[in-house]
């Protein structure tokens, strides 16, 4: 059954971290056209829990797909690589501090005349650190040797860094919105 | 390139097999039921030719009063006429407790379930059995119209409604004898009756102001792919807040002392929605209220009204700017704003909201009547009625479901704005030496403290294997289907013991309680019960014999072997031998197992339709290279 494949697979994609989001979706909305519960509202009981399977599952693969966070840990979970169950190394010190500026970024942000338009600096900063992330991955993944997959654990780690960076920015933000 | 016509589902059928279906919107203040008749979506009309139903409920001696009547007794018979039943759908007692000082009637609390019901001359009556009353004149309604019994309802909710506030609803259109083809999102239902009337494309955002509840939605249109993008609201402010605004503050200018009656209450807010409807196109009315030896008169304004609701516009917005975050857009990268909901009217919350998004506020359709065009469109569709390949609805789930962990926190296992269907696991352990159970308490809402979520549901996992703290590995499944309604599953992976819940609101109603008050309701209208049952288990043979019978003429020469094919028809055979007789028990036994005779050959199908849309996708791609 197709669902067994993987994302990558089943999106028709080769499997590259690089995607094209434009087509990706295209090929989603034609996946969820042909298995959408909407589509089988009339069918028996079990077209109908079939349905409601694949579509979820189209749904979760759309998901990791179009994130690049989400995208990295599955390539590595591919590659056999669970990223919960690796030892967390050390960070480096380079990255801890630039970690600990956009932290102090953030905090000096919310106290700012315009904190609004502070933390929309933070987040173009925190994108462009992904952004340099996401490279570094790529690179690492490509040359495949053990030394270099250590490496691309290590980066998907920072990414994660950076996405808990992100959601307490989104916190903030809506706190802004809510007060 | 279409050499052949094969008649496949989802293709128009002939006029004689058209199926009767409605879009009901079920509103707190006024609900319609809606039509595609000749292809364009009507709300029906009543006799006198009101599109509207007040959701107005009055019990006295007899059969409920529903609609204008039952407004008629809002005044003099306040206690026993139920009005914005809405807002206690799906609510505890303890919710309602807080409502106390705007609802005039009495509540009780059903034994052991925690379900407020409503004291009535009457007897006690449910907000489940209040709606259904509603539903069933609508039902009635759309029946006369069309005539003949209706094959299924698209039944609208408020995009923020919570799963307990679903499921009520659900479980009112069961009562009301409607079999529920979807509960649709208000918003969204509003996007199709735009999106499909003006062949809308882009980026916009549905401000949906109803009299009890509020909603906005983004969704991306293409193509007849509606996509929301997110979603946010609050299923408890409306244009009766308005209503209950004004009667506050006359009552506190005309300095009465007295103890303020049921029926004074209810005149007050008679009173007030005349004033905001008046307010709506002069800019000062004069007021002149009396009732019993109350009396006040004085004359408002434009000015005042919105100084007075202003408060609660700014509630509305700041919702809208944390949807519009949550969608990634900007107010600039919107198409247009779309207001639904009679609140909408307003001529100050159009402009707030304009002001909001920088852009004209489209009014084209009746923001009354828009909901309930969008959900018989979509019903159209459901049913089998049109070509469903033109239209897509990819909706969302509005609140993040999780469960409770350690420490009263909620872990968060489906996150608010996720794209439904959906399906997500987590596994969790055990954390003493030897613990055999486990406890899942799954609980809605953004807050960390599970105190501060709504309590969905409780069950247990037993017959875990006692191990050591830690060892066990427990993995709980969320399972959220295309109504918006979640199930939950929990499995424990080193010894595969299994424990599934659909989850029922904590103070829901039990199946049960459901099949128990339909057939009480249908006892009343003097239907057979069991008649009634016997020609839906025929109508649903008839209906899975057609769906398999097509299924194997379009590719059961593809997909299955001679043998398979066989099983298959054998199955369909013997269904076919029972589905007109007048036995219950026969027929739900063989369609049991012609639905499991032809399961495998439904996986197939599914598979292969996935390799189609890829081909297909891949036809496109050719194609655009020649082009170019």
């Amino acid at each position: 059954m197709s669902l067994t494949e993987n994302y990558f697979q089943l999106f028709e994609l080769p499997e590259q971290y690089a995607v094209d989001e434009d087509s990706l979706r295209k090929t989603y909305r034609e996946l969820q056209r042909k298995t959408h519960p909407d589509k089988f509202a009339n069918a028996s009981q079990h077209e109908q829990l079939l349905a409601v399977q694949y579509a979820a599952t189209i749904n979760d693969a759309y998901e990791v797909l179009t994130s690049p966070l989400k995208r990295a840990i599955y390539m590595l979970s591919l590659k056999g690589i669970e990223l919960d169950k690796q030892s967390s190394a050390s960070l480096d010190p380079v990255f801890l501090m630039a970690q600990m500026e956009l932290r102090e970024e953030l905090e000096q942000a919310e106290h700012a005349s315009d904190p609004e338009a502070a933390l929309e600096k933070v987040g173009e900063h925190l994108e462009s650190e992904m952004e340099a992330l996401q490279v570094q991955f790529v690179a690492h993944l490509e040359k495949g040797c053990e030394a270099e997959l250590t490496a691309a654990i290590e980066t998907v780690k920072k990414m994660q860094f950076m996405a808990k960076v992100q959601v307490d920015l989104e916190h903030l933000e809506h706190e802004l919105l809510v007060d | 390139m279409a050499l052949l016509q094969l008649s496949e589902p989802g293709m128009t059928p002939e006029p004689h097999q058209r199926k009767l279906a409605v879009g009901i919107d079920l509103g707190t203040t006024h609900s319609l039921v809606a039509t595609v008749r000749s292809g364009s979506a009507e709300v029906i009309a009543d006799h006198q030719g009101r599109k509207l139903l007040p959701s107005i409920v009055q019990y006295s001696s007899g059969r409920p009063v529903v609609g204008y009547e039952a407004r008629e007794q809002a005044v003099s018979d306040p206690l026993n006429t139920i009005i914005s039943v809405k807002r206690l759908m799906g609510r505890g007692v303890e919710d309602v407790a807080t409502f106390d000082h705007q609802v005039p009637y009495q509540f009780a609390e059903q034994d052991g379930t925690g379900m407020p019901l409503i004291k009535t001359a009457a007897g006690n009556v449910s907000p489940v059995e209040v709606s259904a009353e509603i539903l069933k004149v609508l039902a009635a309604r759309g029946r006369e119209a069309l005539g003949g019994d209706l094959d299924g309802a698209v039944i609208t909710v408020p995009a923020y409604f919570d799963e307990a506030q679903r499921q009520a609803t659900k479980d009112a259109a069961q009562v009301a004898g409607l079999k529920v083809l979807r509960l649709l999102n208000e918003p969204t239902a509003a996007a199709i009756a735009y999106g499909l009337d003006q062949n809308e494309e882009g980026v916009i955002a549905v401000y949906d102001l109803g009299g009890g509840t509020f909603d906005i939605s983004i969704l991306r249109l293409q193509a007849g792919v509606f996509e929301v993008l997110s979603t946010g609201g609050d299923t408890a402010l409306g244009g009766d807040d308005f209503d209950r605004a004004i009667a506050e503050w006359i009552l506190e200018e005309s300095q009465y002392d007295k103890e303020v009656t049921p029926g004074l209450r209810r005149e007050l807010l008679e009173s007030a929605r005349d004033i905001k409807e008046r307010l709506s196109d002069q800019e000062s009315v004069a007021v002149d209220i009396m009732h019993n030896d109350f009396c006040w008169q004085g004359e408002v304004s434009q000015a005042w009204f919105n100084a007075l609701i202003q408060p609660l516009i700014e509630r509305t917005l700041k919702v809208c700017k944390g949807a519009l975050r949550d969608a990634k857009m900007k107010a600039k990268d919107l198409a247009n704003v779309v207001m639904v909901g009679g609140s909408t009217r307003v001529p100050y919350v159009r402009a707030r909201v304009g002001e909001l998004f920088n852009t004209e506020p489209m009014v084209d359709i009746d923001p009354d009547l828009v909901v309930a065009t969008g959900a018989a469109l979509q019903a159209d569709v459901l049913v089998g009625n049109k070509s469903n390949d033109g239209m897509l609805l990819l909706d969302v789930n509005p609140l993040s479901l999780g469960i409770e962990t350690m420490g009263g926190l909620s872990e968060k296992i489906i996150p608010r704005n996720a794209t439904i269907p959906i399906a997500k696991a987590q596994e969790f352990t055990t954390y003493k030496d030897g613990q055999t159970a486990m406890a899942i308490h799954v609980v809605q809402g953004e807050r960390e403290l599970v105190a501060d979520c709504r309590s969905l549901a409780r069950f247990e996992l037993r017959g875990i294997p006692a191990m050591v703290a830690g060892a066990a590995r427990i993995r709980v499944t969320f399972q959220v289907d295309a109504d918006g309604l979640l199930s939950v599953a929990a499995k424990e992976m080193t010894t595969g013991i299994e424990s599934s819940v659909t989850v029922k609101p904590s103070y829901g109603l039990e199946e049960e309680q459901v099949t128990q008050m339909l057939k009480d309701s249908i006892a009343h209208a003097r239907d057979d019960v069991a008649a009634r049952q016997l020609r839906e288990k025929q109508v649903d043979a008839e209906g899975l014999l057609a769906s398999i019978e097509n299924a194997l003429a379009v590719d059961g020469d593809k997909l299955l072997s001679a043998t398979e094919r066989t099983e298959i028809e054998t199955a369909l055979q013997r269904l076919r031998e029972v589905a007109t007789g007048d036995d219950g028990h026969a027929i739900t036994r063989e369609i049991e197992k012609a639905g499991q005779a032809s399961n495998e050959f439904a996986t197939r199908r599914m598979d292969a339709s996935i390799k189609e849309a890829l081909a297909g996708k891949a036809l496109d791609v050719v194609n655009v290279d020649k082009e170019g």
